[in-house]
């Protein structure tokens, strides 16, 4: 740039046309590694938002299956609460028809059947009165066996010392 | 330009935000204090839980009654109320559901009809407590015709399988399923249980949010009892008291009691006539509903106060346990009291004698004996068997009344038993306190046979327990355990001696002596006696003393109870069984001896079912009976010697040489003299009589009456003198062929 140092007052080259500036060129490069980094983000997002979705999806289904079977179990509860109840009352209708009551004038009215009386029954007399048995004779024991008697208590009696 | 604000601007706002701040901070926390923690706060919480919280109750299942043995006696099941709802009623819709309804229900079609087109209703019950066969039928119905105005509500009803059996003691419930009598009302809140809740809640449009916001708590259903009835027992009990009432036109109610002597267990407890529980607005007695339809006659109708207060008194009255309720005369049963006092005390021993001659003068006023010829001299034994009233006032005053009433007070009889059953009536005033006694020999006399004092049933039983068990006053109980829903024993009773009465000795002393009462031919017990069992007894006749006068002040007849207790065996008391029969018909041949024989056949059923099984005399094993033998196809020869071993006399009819038909047939029971007639020739037919009427008959008239008439006579029941033939088996009347058995009951006559 020149520089004109005479008049400092004025710098004329601010008035100077000024050439273009050299625009640098640009080679527009397909940036592949850019682009799949696009995608790649893009991706994530969507299958981030899948995921998302899907667990919301879950939850839900899992909420109204859950309810559905609350339902079901309810009803089954109710409905096996009645049949207990059902049962309760046909056992008790059951009991009663098989009362003693029923069964004695059944027994007696329609089948034409008795109290067991004490001349159907054989009675047995098992008193066969006070008696004994007498142990037989005594024999008199041998000298030795006698001796034997004698050794056996004499060591009965050292074990007991 | 713009100037940036400065740092004192930003300070002012700063303050100025923070005072804003503070203040409506300030302001809201105020309210919010006011909203929530004040009154006004907890008013606001409450309509906030109103209107955002759900909470539906659980019915608590109310808990069984079983007997000892586990049966259900009383049970609870699910039933539904029909409710229609008329504001849902669609045009035309009154008559298809009056129609439907009505024939599954029963119920009359208008009345449906005009339910159904009630005006500002939304609530109409047609039918309560319907079961689920009907139910089932009213959904079908409802699914069938889409009706949305028919609702079925859920409700409970009680069962008592075994219908009256010990309806007294086990009682009801009423419609609002609480216990209105007897072990129901009693142990209610046991068996009640505490109902549960479902707290949940509501969205905005009045929905459940169970999953966010539910809390359950679980209801507690109510515990079982297991009883000390046994149903057996019960069974034999009413059977016998109920044949006793029909037969002797019992005018005012037959009480019952069987009780473990040991440990106060009752085994079995009843009043008839009673109820069924299953219908206990329903009056059962035929009686009661003949002085109801007199009221219903005399007030013209039976919707009117007069005839609703009578049906009130009535329903009151069945349903009024006579065993624990009503205190009476006891009569001579009271006389174990007064002995084993006597006794006890040292006043009176086996050795002593008492005369009789009918009559005894007390303080210038004449007491009879029940024998106005009088028992003559009788040792103390004899004087409880002959149950003499002169032997007794001598006993009495021997005693003196200080002792006498201090014995009363120690068997129990001033004070209630404390049995675990609603509505046990005390007997205060009803007997003579002891400075009434003191030096007042009438009163004392007359105290000392059974008249004059009131006890109830319990309290008599009760203390004649304890003067054979030991000594022991026990207190009677009628709930064993109390169980949960899963079977586990929650509360356990155990028997409980409240004290010792009487010696061991005197007690052992009463057993023997009460055994004579029933095993000898002269006691006045002996209807009682069972061949093969050792039984102790006594008898009771009392007269009722407080009878009301008719109207012109007279009293029309006399009225009396008549009583037995029975213990059993003699010799190791087990059970007591007590039977009270108030206003019995006695005007026949049979006299006051009715009581004994019923309690002679409880203890017939009882003392085997028990595992108490006979066990024979020589001299009992010699007169049981024999079976008629099989002579059927037999030679003339073999059926004489068949005859023989049995000690049966054998007649042939007709001129074969096989027998072929025979009266009495096999296995009939027969005598040991009876005659069996053997025809054996198909031509000759059997010749048929009728069967003479007995009853009323002495023994040697019964005899001769049967014997006569070419029958076998079997005789039962009532040994000794004095007996008359009470019951007959075949009937009075029935043609049957020559050589029938015809079973007689004879009944001792000449006791109390």
């Amino acid at each position: 740039m020149a520089t004109h140092r005479g008049n400092v007052a004025y710098d004329f080259e601010l008035f100077e046309k000024k050439p273009p500036k050299a625009q640098p060129s640009l080679n527009l490069i397909k940036n592949q590694k850019y682009k799949s980094r696009d995608r790649m983000a893009a991706f994530k997002a969507v299958s981030a938002i899948a995921v998302v979705v899907s667990v919301i999806c879950m939850m839900l289904y899992g909420r109204a299956e859950l309810t559905e079977l609350t339902k079901q179990v309810g009803d089954y509860n109710d409905s096996y609460q009645e049949l207990s109840s059902e049962y309760t009352r046909l056992s008790a209708e059951l009991e009663g028809k098989v009362s003693l009551r029923n069964v004695e004038e059944t027994a007696k009215n329609e089948l034409g059947l008795s109290k067991v009386q004490s001349y159907q029954v054989e009675y047995v007399n098992m008193d066969e009165g006070d008696g004994f048995e007498g142990a037989g004779d005594v024999q008199e024991p041998t000298l030795g066996q006698k001796v034997s008697l004698y050794i056996q208590s004499f060591l009965e009696y050292i074990k007991i010392r | 330009m713009a100037k940036a604000p400065t740092n004192k601007m930003r300070l002012r706002m700063l303050v100025l935000l923070l005072l804003f701040t503070i203040g409506v901070g300030g302001i809201l926390v105020f309210r919010l204090f006011q909203l929530q923690l004040t009154e006004e706060g907890k008013e606001n919480q409450r309509r906030a839980v109103d209107q955002q919280m759900s909470a539906i109750t659980i019915p608590a299942s109310r808990g069984q009654i079983m007997d000892t043995n586990g049966k259900t006696l009383a049970v609870s099941a699910t039933v539904w109320n029909v409710i229609v709802d008329p504001s849902n009623v669609r045009d035309g819709e009154a008559e298809i559901i009056s129609e439907g309804l009505s024939q599954i229900l029963g119920v009359d079609k208008e009345t449906i009809r005009k339910k159904c087109l009630k005006e500002n209703s939304q609530h109409e019950f047609i039918k309560k407590r319907i079961e689920k066969p009907v139910y089932d039928q009213i959904i079908n119905f409802i699914t069938q015709y889409n009706i949305n105005a028919i609702h079925m509500k859920e409700d409970t009803k009680r069962y008592y399988p075994y219908g009256s059996l010990a309806s007294t003691v086990i009682g009801f419930v009423n419609s609002e399923n609480i216990g209105g009598t007897g072990i129901e009302s009693q142990y209610n809140k046991v068996l009640s249980g505490t109902p549960g809740m479902v707290v949940s809640a509501k969205t905005a449009l009045n929905t459940d949010m169970p999953f966010r916001y539910q809390q359950m708590y679980e209801a507690q259903n109510g515990n079982s009892l297991v009883l000390t009835i046994d149903e057996t027992i019960q069974h034999f009990l009413e059977k016998h008291l109920e044949t006793a009432v029909m037969e002797h036109n019992i005018k005012n109610r037959a009480v019952g009691i069987v009780m473990d002597v040991n440990t106060g267990a009752i085994l079995a407890m009843s009043t008839k006539p009673d109820f069924d529980p299953n219908n206990y607005l329903e009056i059962t007695d035929p009686a009661a509903v003949e002085r109801l339809n007199e009221v219903a006659i005399r007030t013209g109708g039976t919707d009117n106060d007069e005839y609703l207060e009578a049906k009130s008194n009535e329903q009151n009255l069945q349903w009024r346990n006579k065993a624990i309720s009503d205190p009476y005369e006891p009569g001579s049963v009271f006389k174990i009291v007064t002995a084993s006092a006597a006794l006890d005390h040292g006043d009176v021993g086996l050795e002593n004698y008492f005369d009789c001659y009918g009559s005894f003068e007390v303080a210038g006023e004449k007491i009879g004996c029940w024998k106005t010829a009088g028992h003559g001299n009788q040792s103390f034994g004899e004087a409880i068997k002959h149950s003499c009233n002169p032997a007794f006032i001598q006993i009495g005053q021997r005693l003196g009344g200080d002792a006498f009433f201090d014995y009363f007070e120690a068997f129990g009889l001033t004070e209630g038993t404390d049995i675990d059953l609603p509505g046990e009536a005390g007997n205060k005033g009803l007997y003579y306190e002891k400075d009434m006694l003191v030096g007042h020999p009438v009163e004392l006399a007359s105290c000392s046979f059974g008249q004059s004092n009131k006890v109830t049933p319990i309290q008599m039983i009760t203390a004649v327990c304890a003067a054979v068990n030991g000594g022991n006053l026990v207190t009677p109980y009628v709930v064993k355990q109390v169980v949960d829903d899963s079977g586990s024993v929650v509360e356990s009773h155990e028997p409980q001696v409240r004290r010792q009465v009487i010696s061991q000795e005197t007690s052992e002393t009463m057993c023997e002596l009460l055994e004579h009462v029933v095993s000898d031919s002269d006691g006045s017990g002996r209807n009682c006696y069972i061949a093969g069992y050792r039984i102790a007894g006594k008898t009771g006749t009392s007269q009722k003393l407080d009878q009301k006068p008719t109207e012109d002040g007279q009293v029309a007849q006399e009225e009396h109870i008549l009583s037995f207790v029975g213990i059993a065996p003699a010799d190791d008391p087990q059970i007591a069984v007590l039977v009270i029969l108030d206003t019995p018909e006695i005007s026949n041949v049979l006299g006051s001896t009715i009581a004994a024989p019923v309690v002679k056949y409880i203890m017939e059923d009882t003392l085997p079912y028990l595992g108490i099984e006979p066990k024979y005399t020589a001299e009992e094993l010699e007169n049981l009976d024999v079976t008629a033998p099989n002579i059927m196809g037999k030679s003339v020869e073999d059926a004489k010697a068949l005859a023989a071993e049995k000690e049966l006399t054998i007649k042939f009819v007709g001129s074969g040489d096989k027998v072929l038909k025979q009266v009495p047939t096999p296995s009939t029971p027969i005598p040991r003299d009876a005659t069996i007639i053997a025809y054996t020739d198909n031509e000759v037919k059997p010749e048929m009589v009728e069967v003479p009427d007995v009853f009323g008959l002495g023994t040697s008239l019964v005899n001769q009456a049967i014997t006569n008439a070419g029958l076998n006579l079997r005789l039962t029941g009532g040994k000794g003198y004095a007996s008359v033939a009470s019951r007959q088996s075949p009937a009075a009347g029935t043609q049957v062929e020559v050589g029938t058995v015809v079973t007689v009951e004879l009944t001792a006559t000449d006791v109390e």
